[in-house]
Formats: C-alpha cells, sequence, structure tokens
C-alpha cells in the first residue's frame, strides 16, 4: 500500500500531464516537427548555402531549380533556397516577437484594469473593445498604411491588433485572482498597489497568456507575410516571405518557382503553427475538440 | 482611546435585497489592549473588521457612524492616507492561513518584502530582520524555514508567518479574524499564547474575533458579545463571564462544558439568525429567546449598564433583569 503511493508520488513528479497528452497527439507532434525542420534549416542556412541572399547576379537570372540553385533564382539572380532560409530566421522572429510583444504590454493594461477597476477599468475595455471591432487585417493594414510601409511599422500594427486579445485574458484571470486571499493580506501588510499588481496578480496570470501567445505566434507570422505581400510591410529586396511572394507572383506565369516556394514555406509553417495550436488546445479544453 | 468606533451601521445591497449587516455598533479599543468580539457566524463580526481596514466589498454602504482612529475619522480616509494605515498602524490576520501567503514567494522574501518597506531598510538587512522576526514567532530554525514555499509548511507554521507578517511595522492595533479556528486545538493555544505575548512586548493592541467564548476567555480583557449586526452585551471579560446580562451571552457560556455555571442546565441555541433583510421592531434576539417577556417583541433595547452603581463598563442590552 504504502510502497504503490510511493510509487504513485513519484510517478506525479516525473510525468507532466501536459507532454504527456501532447506526445499523444500526432497532428501536434507533426506541426511541431515541421516547424523544427524550418527552424533548423534557417539556423543552419549559413551552413547550407554559399550564396548571400541580398547579392545580386544578373547573369543567372531567373534560372530554373537544379542541383546549382535548388529552388532556382529571382529576377536579379539572387539564390530562392537561401533567400527562404534567411526568410525564415524574419518571419518566425518577427512573428514571435510581434506576439511577445502584445503580450506583455496587453497583459500589463489587463492586469491594470482588472485590479484598479472603476472608471480606468471601464475606459481601458471601452478602447480594446473599439480595436477589436474592427477586421485585424484591415486595421493593421491601416495603421501600416498610416505609419509608413516597413518592416518595423508593420510589426507595430499587428501589435496593437493583437494586444486587446491578452488585455481581456489577463484582465479577466486578474479579477479570480485579485479576490484570492493572498491578495487581501498583501493589501492588509500594507504592501502597494502597484507592487502587489507586479508580484500577486502578473505571475499568477501569465500562464493562459502564454499559451495564448503560442497559439497566436502562426497568426502573427501569416499577417507579416500578409502586410509584406501587400507592399505594407518588409521591403525589397529584405528576403521576407510575404515580400518574395509579392515580387514574385508577377512572374508566376513564365518563372513558376520564384513565388510557389516562398508560398510553400509560408504555408508549412502556417500549418505546422496550426497543428500545434489544435492540439494545445484539445489538451487544456478537450469538451472543445472540434 | 486608539480605537473608537460609534454608530456603525453597514448595509450590503444584493441582486434583490439591501442586508443590513451591522447596525448602530459602537466598540472601543485602548492601547494595548486585547477586546474580544464574539458571536456566531454570520453575526457581523468579519464586516466590522473589514470596515476597519477600508476592505468591504463595493456592494457595502456605510449607512452612519465613525471609526476614529487616535482621533482621525477612517471612514473619512482617501485611498492613499488608508493605504498608508494599513499594516503600518492596523495589520490583520486572517483565518485561513493556508491562503494568506503568496503562494509562489518563499516565506523570507514575503517578510522582508512588508520589513523593508515599513522600516525603511535595505532589502538585505530587511531580510535578517524577516528571520529574526520567524524567530519572535517562535519557528524553530528561522533561517531554513525562511527559504522555505508556504506549502512547505504546517497550518500553525504558516499562520506564525502570517503573524509576523501582519506584525512587521508593528502595527498600533491587530485585528485577528477567527485566527485560531481552522487550527489543531493543541496549536490553537500556542497561536493565542504567541498573540498575547506580542500584544504585551509590543504594546499591539488585539481585537480578537472569534466564535469562541473560550479563546476570549482565555486571552482578552474586554469582550463585545454581537448578535445578528448588533453588539448586545460589552464589559470586561470576567466580569460578563461571572455575570452574564443578556440570554445569549448565557447560552454561549452554556455551550462551553467547562466554564458553565454547574447549575444552569448545558443548552445549544435553538432557531437561527434572524433575516437581516428586515430587522424586528422589537428585540433581535427575542425570536430565540427563551425568556421572553412582552416589551422584548416590540420595543428594541438599548445597551444600559447592568449595574449602573458599579460603574458603566458592563452593558448590556436586554428588558429582563
Ligand atoms: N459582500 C457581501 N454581500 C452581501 N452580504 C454580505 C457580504 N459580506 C457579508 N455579508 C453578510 O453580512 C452578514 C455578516 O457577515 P460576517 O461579518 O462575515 O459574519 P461573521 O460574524 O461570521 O464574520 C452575513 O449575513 C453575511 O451574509
Ligand atoms: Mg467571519
Amino acid at each position: 500500500m504504502s510502497t504503490a503511493l510511493a510509487e504513485a508520488s513519484v510517478r506525479r513528479r516525473t510525468v507532466n500531464p501536459f507532454w504527456y497528452k501532447l506526445k499523444k497527439n500526432p497532428l501536434a507532434l507533426l506541426g511541431a516537427g515541421i516547424l523544427a525542420v524550418i527552424l533548423l534549416l534557417s539556423l543552419a542556412a549559413p551552413l547550407l548555402s554559399s550564396y548571400d541572399p541580398t547579392k545580386i547576379n544578373i547573369i543567372e537570372r531567373f534560372a530554373p531549380p537544379s542541383a546549382k540553385h535548388w529552388f532556382g533564382t529571382d529576377e536579379v539572380g539572387r539564390d530562392i533556397f537561401t533567400r527562404i532560409l534567411y526568410g525564415a530566421r524574419l518571419s518566425l522572429g518577427v512573428g514571435a516577437a510581434v506576439v511577445l510583444t502584445a503580450g506583455c504590454i496587453g497583459t500589463v493594461i489587463g492586469a491594470i484594469s482588472g485590479y484598479v477597476g472603476g472608471r480606468v477599468d471601464q475606459l481601458i475595455m471601452r478602447v480594446m473593445d473599439m480595436v477589436l471591432a474592427f477586421p485585424s487585417l484591415v486595421l493593421a493594414m491601416a495603421v501600416a498604411a498610416t505609419l509608413g510601409p516597413n518592416l518595423l511599422n508593420a510589426m507595430l500594427a499587428i501589435a496593437i491588433v493583437k494586444i486587446p486579445v491578452y488585455v481581456r485574458l489577463a484582465r479577466a484571470e486578474t479579477l479570480a485572482v485579485r479576490e484570492k486571499l493572498f491578495v487581501q493580506a498583501a493589501v492588509t501588510f500594507g504592501i502597494p498597489g502597484w507592487r502587489i499588481i507586479g508580484t500577486h496578480i502578473l505571475p499568477n496570470v501569465v500562464s493562459p497568456v502564454i499559451i495564448q501567445v503560442s497559439l497566436d505566434i502562426g497568426d502573427a507570422v501569416l499577417a507579416v507575410a500578409t502586410l509584406g505581400f501587400l507592399g505594407l510591410g518588409a521591403q525589397p529586396p529584405t528576403p521576407e516571405w510575404g515580400a518574395m511572394i509579392s515580387v514574385g507572383w508577377k512572374y508566376f506565369l513564365d518563372y513558376w518557382w520564384y513565388p510557389a516556394f516562398p508560398g510553400l514555406f509560408l504555408f508549412l509553417a502556417s500549418c505546422g503553427f496550426n497543428l500545434i495550436g489544435d492540439g494545445v488546445r484539445d489538451i487544456l479544453d478537450p469538451k472543445a475538440a472540434r | 482611546m486608539l480605537l473608537q468606533i460609534t454608530d456603525l451601521s453597514v448595509e450590503f445591497t444584493t441582486m434583490q435585497d439591501r442586508i443590513e449587516a451591522l447596525h448602530h455598533v459602537s466598540l472601543s479599543i485602548d492601547e494595548g489592549e486585547i477586546v474580544g468580539i464574539v458571536g456566531e457566524s454570520g453575526s457581523g463580526k468579519s464586516v466590522t473588521a473589514l470596515s476597519i481596514l477600508g476592505l468591504l466589498e463595493k456592494n457595502a454602504v456605510i449607512k452612519s457612524g465613525r471609526i476614529l482612529y487616535r482621533g482621525t475619522d477612517i471612514l473619512r480616509l482617501d485611498k492613499k492616507e488608508l493605504q498608508a494605515l494599513r499594516g503600518k498602524e492596523i495589520g490583520m490576520v486572517f483565518q485561513e492561513p493556508m491562503t494568506a501567503l503568496h503562494p509562489t514567494m518563499r516565506v523570507g522574501d514575503q517578510l522582508a518584502e512588508v520589513i523593508a518597506r515599513h522600516r525603511q531598510l535595505s532589502r538585505k538587512e530587511a531580510y535578517a530582520q524577516a528571520v529574526k522576526s520567524l524567530e519572535e514567532v517562535h519557528i524553530r530554525e528561522p533561517e531554513i524555514v525562511a527559504r522555505k514555499y508556504p506549502f512547505e509548511l504546517s497550518g500553525g507554521m504558516r499562520q506564525r508567518v502570517v503573524i509576523s507578517l501582519a506584525m512587521a511595522a508593528p502595527p498600533q492595533l491587530l485585528i485577528c479574524d477567527e485566527p485560531t479556528t481552522a487550527l489543531d486545538v493543541t496549536i490553537q493555544h500556542e497561536i493565542l499564547k504567541l498573540m498575547k505575548e506580542l500584544s504585551v512586548k509590543r504594546g499591539t493592541a488585539i481585537m480578537l474575533i472569534t466564535h469562541d467564548l473560550g479563546v476570549v476567555a482565555e486571552l482578552c480583557d474586554r469582550v463585545a458579545v454581537m448578535y445578528a449586526g448588533e453588539i448586545v452585551e460589552t464589559g470586561r471579560t470576567a466580569e460578563v463571564l461571572q455575570n452574564p446580562g443578556h440570554p445569549y451571552t448565557r447560552a454561549l457560556i452554556g455551550a462551553l462544558p467547562d466554564l458553565a455555571d454547574p447549575a444552569e442546565p448545558l443548552h445549544a441555541i435553538g432557531g437561527e439568525l434572524p433575516d437581516l433583510r428586515s430587522r424586528p421592531e422589537g428585540c433581535i434576539f427575542a425570536a430565540r429567546c427563551a425568556s421572553v417577556i412582552p416589551p422584548c417583541r416590540e420595543v428594541r433595547p438599548q445597551l444600559q449598564p447592568v449595574r449602573p452603581d458599579q460603574g458603566h463598563e458592563h452593558q448590556v442590552s436586554c428588558w429582563v433583569r
């Protein structure tokens, strides 16, 4: 009896149910695998390719896929495979950075809103509702167009669109944590409000935020590429997937490989993120599955 | 006078009803004094405590009264002034030591944070003081305990930590809301002893809220008996226990076998607390009282000295003498 108990407690300590369930979800694993490959390829880009992603070589323009240029070359002779690998760093990195920024800012705003309450809370939530009322891509386009078309402004635009989601999430969580006795007790010990938000509230609202962040990175990668495609994001010659597809699109009928390969990678990455996202959602809320 | 509550009435608004949780409550605490508030669950003890610290929920309205702390009315302070009072002047210990501590912060760090704030020390000095203050609440091996998380400690240990947190400043007044109710009987006694010791050593007054007259008998200089949001009897502890004036006090004493007058039959209090949505015209306790007389149901009794010739301290609100 006692050994069985001891065994059970050991097992509980060693197996994290989250990872256990994730391992049992083959689609999520597939998604993780795809992303891992893309990530590794992009990190190993200097080893896998001897080309410079931005160096122009007019003589070799529009070379079809071959042993020399696996995915062919573009209109100024740059190696598309190389550009895709470096582009992966950019797209994935920018996607993650945008969502993390939005997550941090949104969480802080949401925690303040929920903890302070009253009119501050109402004002903040009205503004967030307004942002949420717009279709997010349209709003991001409007912001990016207003600020001027470059990668940084595109990131900013997507972050702004994403912030309200995190504000709502963190606020809801904060309202629950605020009622806990240890927060009330902290007030009676004389700890000031800003400090309570920092040490008592924030650490206890981050876990749902982290999950939301992991679900949103795929969205953000796609949004960055979309703005790039529309000419509102990264500008040529930056090797960004959306911008590459945007230019390559014009040559599709004659040189199919130019937009096709960046498009394929964007598609794969997007699938990868979505499969993981679905897996995470299934694990956290089995009832909502499909 | 350290704290003086006069004529305090508090009303809660819920979806359908208004509940008058406190009805013209008056109570005072002297410097260094230990005053008990005793009454069954739901009689308004916690609401009294939370009013003092300005921690009532948003659906509460103060209908009347003042709470003077050293002459200033707490109810008129703004948020900032109130915040300056909390912990520094008035501390609080809650019933649930299990959940009153930050779950993912080491005990020593929690203490150091509060100590640094109140005594204007650096973090490092504050930590040394934190270890010292754990020793003062009789925690053995304070250096080791300081590095533990709350879940690693027993209930009694946690309550000691909470007490040292509440006493960090140290405050002039410590409000303890059922501080030992969640603990084992043997540990209860130790915690009460500790509170008494700290009170004497630091000159801190204590407002001790409990449903257990035994606890009051053990610790308190004075006691106020509360029923359905009203104080029905108050006086020196010994006086009230030996010579209870209110049938409710007698019933509470009757529920304590070791303190009960052997001549009095031991009986549980029948019935339940009245509906606080509408208070009766007469005595609030009449519906449950064994010795009602005609005026009880018609005219509300006021707190009156039990024996005016022997001073005004022992007061009771009851028509039956
Ligand atoms: N936030 C609230 N909303 C409505 N009623 C409340 C609220 N807080 C307390 N009450 C009511 O006030 C009365 C006194 O409660 P309380 O002071 O907690 O009693 P206790 O003496 O057990 O500490 C109870 O009837 C309770 O239902
Ligand atoms: Mg209570």
